[in-house]
């Protein structure tokens, strides 16, 4: 029976991935895309993985599904007043198709192949992480791989992502034509309901992040939540940019300098790059958690709040005249 | 067959199929939104084939919890690079395949072309005045 429903669930994440590449309409195909991640989510709980559940479908779906709109909109909105060059980039150029046809079809054969003559694991690794679990300082064994047993590729993380947001930065076209943009449209429904909604927003991240030391959440999905919380804000059209000089630049950087000068002060005690004192790791990780939450949610908002502004309700306009 | 399995064999089929669209598209939203799919692929590999005939395994799973993470940066970083070609070029492709634009007019494509490069280098020069001319240069014709 559940095999039924697994079954059902991946060719429907195959449909929609189809759809994806098949729709002629790039608005439809991001809407797909969203529906896609949805669907992924749903994999992931099925895969016993409900952290990855929560942030496909806060991360995966949303904010990608948010970034793409916005972008898509973007180019509607500036594709206007030539349409018959916009319908011109949807179709294929007359390029042979035998190449993409072969290396796909060899890349499953490759990879189907890869999985039907995979080695034999040496170490059972939920072993190893069920027995060092107790010193870890958390109960939730993902958290503890996530920061403690490989805090190294979370550390390498947030580092990746402050780059990102640095860049995003530096290629943002110069401030002084954002001040002559005619503020958002004022939506009073809109921004009522998100002065309602967004103390709940951040109580709920705040939970997911202290429920991460001992059950699915932690610091990603709850940073994922804030970022929402902070793209609805932008939306509803709080100005959320007037802080951007001081408090976000401050905030970006702070989870990845945390995490960096704990991990180096451990080593005045003489132990090695990132490990723990004993009896204070628990500790020392939800103050890390704390930090990367906040720091994560800061950048994936600036990443939205970055892209260089479509003089407003025009983008969206633009995409449903498409229709 | 498991369930691990049988989502790690449609992980399979997403990496193959959005490769394929990768290859062929030549717009480059399209190529974000195939790129996205195909670590999506990557994902459900990794995570079902760790768990096939296996115990739910943690470190996958924080991997790809990562993975997700970095991987919504990076498009968001796409993204933001995509608008800005498009506000300096005015096209949402490549320039390798232009060459391959249909020629019925043909002093129309060049001016476009000409637009284009005058605009790419009044980018270079002054960085503030750039996304005001391929727009204004856009409403001429």
């Amino acid at each position: 029976m559940n095999l039924a429903f697994d079954i059902v669930l991946g060719l429907a994440l195959l449909l929609t991935a189809l759809g994806v590449f098949s729709s002629k309409d790039l608005f439809r195909a991001v809407v797909m895309f969203i529906a896609f991640g949805l669907l992924l989510a749903l994999v992931w709980v099925r895969l016993d993985a409900p952290d990855l559940a929560l942030a496909e479908a806060a991360i995966g779906a949303g904010l990608t599904g948010v970034l793409m709109i916005d972008a898509v909109a973007h180019l509607s909105a500036n594709t206007l007043q030539n349409d018959q060059r916009d319908d011109q980039y949807d179709h294929s150029p007359k390029r042979p198709l035998w190449l993409p046809v072969i290396s796909c079809v060899g890349l499953f054969v490759l990879l189907l192949g890869a999985i039907r003559f995979r080695p034999e694991a040496s170490v059972s690794l939920p072993d190893m992480v069920r027995d060092n679990i107790a010193e870890s300082g958390v109960e939730h064994p993902i958290t503890a791989v996530l920061l403690n047993f490989r805090s190294y590729d979370t550390l390498l993380e947030i580092a990746v992502l402050l780059v990102a947001v640095v860049v995003a930065m530096a290629l943002k076209p110069a401030a002084e034509d954002r001040v002559h943009q005619p503020p958002p449209a004022h939506d009073p429904i809109l921004h009522g309901l998100t002065a309602r909604l967004l103390p709940a927003m951040l109580l709920v991240g705040m939970y997911v992040l202290w429920a991460g030391s001992y059950m699915p959440g932690g610091a990603f999905q709850g940073g994922a939540i804030l970022a929402a919380a902070l793209v609805f804000l932008q939306l509803a059209g709080f100005a959320v940019d007037r802080y951007a000089a001081s408090l976000l630049r401050l905030g970006l950087a702070l989870g990845f300098l945390v995490f960096l000068t704990v991990a180096v002060s451990v080593m005045i005690g003489g132990r090695p790059f990132l490990t723990y004192p004993e009896g204070f790791a628990g500790q020392l990780i939800f103050f890390i958690e704390a930090m990367l939450t906040l720091s994560i949610g800061l950048i994936l908002f600036s990443l939205f709040s970055q892209n260089p502004p479509h003089s407003g309700a025009v983008g969206h306009q633009g995409a449903n005249h498409d229709q | 067959m498991t369930s691990d399995l049988w989502f790690a064999l449609m992980g399979v089929a997403l990496i193959a199929l959005a490769a394929f669209t990768f290859f062929r598209q030549v717009h480059l939203l399209r190529r974000i939104l195939a790129f996205n799919i195909m670590g999506s692929g990557v994902f459900l590999v990794m995570v079902g084939m760790a768990q096939h005939q296996r115990e739910t395994d943690p470190v996958p799973q924080a991997l790809v919890l990562t993975g997700i993470v970095v991987a919504v940066s990076a498009t968001a970083l796409a993204l933001i690079i995509f608008r800005r070609f498009y506000s300096v070029s005015g096209q949402v492709e490549l320039d390798e395949y232009q060459i391959e634009e249909p020629t019925q007019n043909e002093d129309h494509a060049s001016d476009t072309m000409k637009d284009n490069i005058n605009s790419l280098q009044d980018a270079l020069q002054s960085d503030d005045e750039a996304p005001a001319k391929p727009s204004a240069s856009k409403g001429d014709q």
